[in-house]
This record gives structure tokens, sequence and C-alpha cells, in this order.
């Protein structure tokens, strides 16, 4: 197999498997697919979830009936940054709709679309629990609430300059 | 008065020094001492304590209901899957003050007799699952956490386990589902997770503003719990406001304060933001009924609506709420009913597990209609479809979040009838302007 966890990884897999029942193994799956989204550019490969499924003795199809059910499982390639806007009533009311517009706009992509650099994704979600920091968006695994314009470009410019600092080192 | 939030203010109150420095786990060392688990459940159930997570079901009579059987595990499970729009408390709180949902958990666990305890965070809290793991540790590495606790016998350990995005496992049996590594499909009860639960052993499933609370319930005792609070809502809440409202926040109430000063007073929302006038509210998280302002603040009955279990469902799905989760959203005058209720019912489409018909098409048909109607395309005989739609799924689904996508559909057709008939004339006009406060004037401006 051409995928694997790296020893790191490998010993907090057998750190979160320990958490469960002897046997129960399976109940690793969601945090252990959270890894590998994080190996794999923040998406999960057949190759990688066959991975999975092996490391945690389940077949295949476990594996996939997960990863298709839960919203933070990509079973797609998505951008470096994901752009996790929320549109549900709390943050629409707040305006949500004009920062996913202003987003679109920006970026030149509709949500479920990734830039052609491969740089972006927009995403619009459903209710993050950060209603009263409304609107807001997840971006990798923090929130950024109060959003406005300005935040936006803010934001954006924050994440060209971090890829840039990465490619250079 | 604040039982749960009253050391929040702390600086770094978050950390265990701090925490143990105000008191922390003293309330636990008093449960593990000198009371017996059944004398733990008995100050519960005097307690009153009502789940906090929504259903408002007593906390003591659950835990009672957790079956025994000899060599088996019981396990209990923290629900921190806050998925409710409008509902951000729980957040609040673990990010905050995680011990004390930690110490909530050690006196509950040595009541149930659960060794390993799990709290199933929802993945989008990715650093609030971080704060905890860290509570977590310092817990143990103080001895209150692990093997032998205070030497007492009793080995108790807890376990962060983080959800990968789902509405639908806040719902107890998908939460124990997805805990086992599978989809969120929600199981058909009988069997209830007090009988069999998580890997087919008897299992409690808690909010975790409830699981916290029971520390401010064995400090205080039961009986002393018991008389904050108005009747059967007993005690303190947390209410996560939003909307416009000029301070959207946390707030701990205690189970008496009346609508209106929540809403107005300064120490809570601080009334509504931009000179606006109020028009609606849901009170209790999006699956509970929409009120507009004149049956928000006064019954209609014309008594004084209070922050209470009682109150804001007095008068039925007629002319009440309900206190559900404790999501308070504000809608003023220029918020567009209809608008708001198809975001919630794609909110409930996105989110249904698909495993019943009436729910998996149901609200599938809801969204659609209500894009047709908010877009300009609907017809008179929509509103009606919506109502037979919305009915057909009511009681018809394996789990609540049937009942939970058609109620908010429900109430909208029932309290703002006139604002969809209005949508539906007026295509053009309505995507250009709102419908406005009509006839839903909050009573209590006028007299101001």
């Amino acid at each position: 197999m051409s995928v694997q966890f790296s020893e790191q990884k490998l010993n907090r897999v057998k750190e979160l498997v320990s958490h469960y029942p002897d046997g129960k193994q399976k109940s690793a799956l969601i945090p252990v697919l959270h890894l590998a989204q994080e190996e794999n550019e923040g998406w999960l490969s057949v190759e990688w979830m066959d991975y999975v499924a092996s490391l945690l003795q389940v077949t295949p199809i476990e594996v996939y009936e997960v990863a298709t059910f839960y919203t933070m499982l990509n079973t797609k390639p998505v951008g470096k940054y994901v752009f996790e806007v929320c549109q549900t009533g709390p943050c629409m009311i707040k305006g949500s709709s004009d920062i996913i517009s202003y987003i679109e706009e920006k970026l030149s992509i509709k949500p479920g679309e990734t830039t052609k650099d491969g740089m972006f994704t927009l995403k619009t979600v459903e209710c993050l629990g950060a209603c009263g920091y409304a609107p807001m968006m997840q971006l990798g695994k923090v929130y950024k609430e109060h959003l406005t314009k300005e935040k936006v470009d803010a934001i954006i410019e924050e994440c060209r300059r971090e890829a840039q600092r990465i490619m250079n080192n | 008065m604040k039982l749960l939030l009253k050391n929040a203010h702390i600086d770094g109150i978050r950390y265990y020094d701090t925490y143990r420095k105000n008191g922390g786990y003293t309330v636990a060392e008093k449960a593990l001492r000198t009371m017996t688990p059944d004398a733990v459940t008995e100050e519960v159930k005097k307690s009153g304590l009502r789940g906090r997570g929504g259903a408002g079901f007593p906390t003591g009579m659950k835990w009672s209901f957790l079956a025994k059987p000899e060599g088996v595990p019981r396990y209990l499970v923290c629900n921190a899957d806050e998925s409710e729009p409008g509902t951000f408390k729980d957040r609040y709180l673990m990010e905050t003050i995680p011990h004390l949902l930690i110490e909530g958990l050690l006196i509950s666990s040595f009541a149930l007799g659960s060794n390993n305890t799990y709290i199933y965070i929802r993945g989008e809290y990715a650093w609030v699952a971080e704060i905890l793991e860290q509570a977590v540790a310092e817990a143990k590495a103080n001895g209150w956490l692990g093997k032998n606790i205070l030497g007492t016998g009793f080995d108790c350990m807890v376990h962060v386990h983080v959800g990968a995005g789902a509405y639908i496992c806040g719902e107890e049996t998908a939460l124990l589902e997805s805990l086992e590594g599978k989809r969120g499909n929600p199981r058909i009860k009988p069997p209830f997770p007090a009988i069999k639960g998580v890997w087919n052993c008897p299992t409690v499933v808690n909010n975790v503003e409830t699981l916290a609370t029971i520390v401010p319930v064995i400090e205080s005792g039961g009986e002393a719990y018991a008389k904050i609070g108005i009747g059967k809502s007993t005690g303190t809440k947390l209410i996560s406001a939003c909307g416009n409202i000029n301070k959207p926040g946390v707030y701990e109430i205690e189970l008496k304060v009346s609508v209106e000063e929540f809403l107005y007073s300064d120490e809570y929302c601080g009334g509504i933001a931009n000179g606006k006038r109020l028009k609606a509210c849901i009170p209790g998280g999006s699956s509970v009924p929409i009120l507009p302002a004149n049956l928000l603040l006064k019954t209609a009955k014309g008594e004084q609506r209070l922050m209470t279990y009682e109150s804001l469902s007095d008068g039925g799905f007629e002319t009440g709420s309900m206190l559900g989760s404790g999501g308070f959203i504000v809608y003023d005058e220029d918020q567009c009913i209809v608008r708001n209720t198809m975001t919630l019912a794609r909110f409930y489409h996105h989110e249904s597990c698909g495993q019943c018909s009436p729910c998996r098409e149901g609200t599938g048909w809801l969204e659609k209609i209500l894009h047709h109607i908010e877009y300009g395309k609907g017809k008179m005989k929509d509103i009606d479809l919506l109502w037979s739609v919305q009915s057909h799924i009511e009681g018809n689904t394996i789990c609540p979040l049937g009942d939970a996508a058609a109620w908010p559909v429900a109430a909208a057709i029932r309290h703002f009838r006139d604002e969809f008939e209005w949508h539906i004339e007026n295509p053009y006009e309505a995507q250009r302007r709102n419908y406005g406060l009509a006839h839903y004037a909050d009573p209590m401006e006028a007299v101001a």
C-alpha cells in the first residue's frame, strides 16, 4: 500500500484506539479519518480510506459509508484553504448572504468550487454554533467571526501570505 | 443569579490551578468521600434538574432508569454535539470553564458507575476539543481522573471524542451510533440507551450544561437547588442570545426572569439593535415555534411570559413555544420570515440522515417550496401544500428531527400567513423590500 501514517501519527492512532474497549477499535474511525484528511491535503482518497480500514480492521465499505455521511469529511479534493461560511437563519439575518456574494466575486468561484490555483475552496455550511458572533466562517480549525468585507479581505491576504511563507521554506 | 458562570470572569479559570484555587473540585471531593452513588442520584432527583439539551426531561429520573446488570460496564456520555441553530451555550461553557464540566462528569460518573466516560463533541469545535483534552490531562495529573481517585477505589477516565459535522448526532441514539464509528442514524427505541446504549451496554447521555449543573446541585443539595426558579423550572439556565439585539452572547438566568426583562434589560440582551422594533423571536433554538412580538412578551391570556419551561410553552403550539435548548433568536422589523423559514428548512433538509422517508423527502419539499415562494415563484396553494407536507412529517419518523423540521414551518405559517401571501401576491416587490412589522407590533413598546 502506498499511503501510510508517519510513526508519530501511528502512535496517535494507537492512543485513540485505546480510548475504547477491546475489540471496539471501529469507534476510533472518525477521529482517525480526521488525521488521514490532515495528511492528504484536506480530503480522503479511496487509497487513504482503504488504509484506514486496514488499520482499524474494518471493511472498506464501513469507512466509505462513514466518510460520505459527515459534512467535515471530504471525499473530493479541496483547496489549501476552505472557507466554510454559515448560511443558516441567525447568520442570514446578520448578512451572511452578502459575505458569500463578496467571496464569490472576490475569488471568482461559486460555493462548492475551488480557485484555479488550488488555493481556496468556498463552501456554504449549516449552523456552526457561533450565532451570537455572526456572520462567521470556519477556516481549518478556527472560527472567523463578526465577518465584514474588510475582514474577508484580510483573511484572504493572510492565507496568501502564509502559503507564500510555506512555499519559500 | 449565577451558579455555572459565577467564576467565569476570573482570569485563567480555564486552567486547573486557578479553577482549584477558586473552590474547584471540592464538590467532587465531597461526593466521592462522603456520599454513596445512590445518594448523589437522590440529590439530583430532589433538585428537579431537567435536561438542558432541549427536551427538558428530568435528569434524576433518566439516571434512575440505568440498568445495572452484574459484570456489564455502564457508560456516561456527554453530549457536546451542540448544533441547534441559535445555540452556542455549551461551547461558551467548555471554552471558558472546562473544569466545571470535568468535575460534573466525575461526580456523575461516580453516581452512575461509569469508569470510562466520553465527551462527544462536534468536529467543528476543534479548538474546544483541544481545551477539553488539556483540562482532562490536568485533572488526571492532579489525581481527579484515573485509577483509585482520592483513594476511594473508584476509577474514572474521561475521553474526548470528536465528531465530523452532523446535527443528527445530537440525537442520543445517533450519537451512540457515531461513537461506535458508524453513520449517525438514530436507533429505533426501545430499547432505550439506559438498557442498551453504546456497545450494547447501559448508557446515560446528558447534555454539557446538565452535567456541569451537577456541581452546584451537589454543592448546595437537591432541596436548596430546587428552591431556585419557579415550579418545575428549577435552577438556572444558560441562554445563548443572538439576532438583532444589542448584546448577543451567553447569559445565565434564574428560571423565573421575564422574557421582557431578558430581552430589554442591559444585564442581558440590551434591547433591539439600531433602534428597530421587535418583530419575532425563536426562544429555544430553531426547532421550537417562532413567536410574533405580541405573543412573546405576554401569553395569549395576557399574563407576563417568563423564561421557564412552563411559561414559554403556555398556550401550546397555537400561541406558545418552548424553552428548548435556550437558543434565543431575535428578529427585528426588517427581517423576512419567509426567507428565515427557508434557511431553516434548508438546514433540516441538509441534516436529515435519510433513514425515514417522511423526513428525507419531506424536508426536501419544504425547502423547495419555500425557495419558490422566497424567489417569487410561489402560488397561493403552496401555503397549504407546505402545511400538508409538514403535518405528514411530524410524528412519523424514528427520531425527533422530523418534528424539529416540521414545527418551524408550521409556526411560521400559523403566525405569519399574511406575509407568505404577500410574498406570493407581490413577487417583484418581495424581492426588493420586506413585509415589515405589520400587525405583529410589540405591545410593550406601545406603552413605552
